[in-house]
């Protein structure tokens, strides 16, 4: 392509920082051999380049690197925080899951059913659901306090009555659903 | 990426960044929240980039969010009925005063002036030019950036070009400044 000063004019900038293809540089480059002005506004682009580039640099306030280093901490955390609960809904999804499947197969009348509430005491039956109660909360407790699952969280003080609610026999008329 | 690391990096890069958005926006406050997003970015990205590549990365975010921040302001301007939103862009700040942006930057005279001759220009324009001339990035990536044809931006840095000229004087014809590419 054959260059004039008009359209030689926008492309110097990009042609002193090496920005252009090879025929747009070409073009250019011989335009600049014959034209003193064009060459003349190329030093000038040269020397605008050297005076940005040759600005000073400003120091970065202390308090910034600190609200840097303050702003990445909280991000850590809420990371954790969104990790442990993850974790926590997965071991509630699978407790559920299990307790569902538990009691569909021991329902009365079920592929895998057990004894009915009738078979034992009453006072049987209430020590083993106290029992089973105890077992789950104390679980959950010490997952808890590891750091590792949320699962209390997650099911916060309604565990025992989530759990006991479970355990009532299904023709009970207080049970729930 | 390690705390170290993340502590070293923002240690080797802060003053350069803070200075990309410093002379971009012309207002600390910006500047400074700007360090701040370009830093926390650099942290999600989680330490995949060899050093060499943090500065240039650095510098291509910092170059986004001040874009960005341009046209925040121009939409605010225009939100609060200005007229012509660019032109509140040009409106000198008194050098030393209190809202003097380059306040403790050890600036010569020919600096200073090219730094006023810049807060001259639109915001846009100046950061387009100064990534262009102060920084070397590319106009199509600029272009790219902005949202505009290429073509578009080489006219906008042509007549910017012009218009400091007619405000440098002498800035531009330093000793020692003049030749061939």
């Amino acid at each position: 392509m054959k260059y004039d000063c008009e359209a030689c004019g926008p492309e110097l900038g990009a042609y002193l920082l090496g920005d252009l293809d090879d025929e747009a540089r070409a073009g250019i480059a011989a335009h600049l051999d014959g034209c003193a002005a064009c060459r003349a506004e190329l030093a000038r682009d040269r020397a605008l380049r050297d005076a940005l580039g040759g600005l000073p640099v400003a120091a970065c306030p202390a308090d910034v690197s600190d609200r840097i280093l303050a702003a990445v901490a909280d991000e850590q955390a809420a990371g954790r925080r969104r990790d442990r609960r993850r974790a926590g809904y997965g071991m509630a999804a699978g407790l559920l899951a299990a307790t569902v499947a538990g009691l569909l197969l021991l329902r009365p009348g079920g592929p895998l059913r057990g004894p009915a509430a009738g078979d034992y005491s009453p006072e049987q039956v209430a020590a083993a659901r106290r029992e089973m109660i105890e077992t789950l909360t104390l679980t959950a407790r010490v997952l808890d306090r590891t750091g590792r699952h949320t699962i209390v969280d997650v099911f916060s003080d309604q565990l025992p009555s989530a759990v006991e609610g479970s355990l009532r026999p299904l023709d009970d008329p207080t049970r729930g659903g | 990426m390690t705390h170290d690391t993340f502590n070293n990096l923002l240690s080797s890069h802060r003053d350069r960044v803070f200075t990309q958005a410093l002379f971009n926006l012309r207002d600390r406050r910006d500047a400074e929240d700007v360090t701040q997003e370009a830093f926390l970015r650099l942290w999600r990205q989680g330490g995949h980039l060899p050093d060499d590549r943090v500065g240039p990365w650095l510098a291509h975010v910092t170059r986004n969010l001040c874009i960005d921040q341009c046209r925040r302001r121009s939409a605010a301007r225009r939100h609060l009925g200005v007229a012509d939103p660019e032109a509140l862009d040009g409106l000198p700040v008194p050098a030393g005063g209190p809202d003097d942006p380059f306040a403790g930057l050890e600036l010569d005279d020919r600096q200073r002036r090219l730094l006023d001759a810049l807060q001259t220009l639109p915001d846009e324009t100046r950061t387009v030019m100064l990534m262009h001339y102060g920084e070397g990035a590319k106009l199509a990536d600029i272009a790219e950036g902005l949202g505009k044809s290429l073509s578009a931006v080489k006219v906008q840095v042509h007549r910017a070009r012009l218009r400091l000229r007619l405000v440098l004087g002498g800035v531009e014809d330093a000793p020692g400044q003049r030749g061939m590419a």
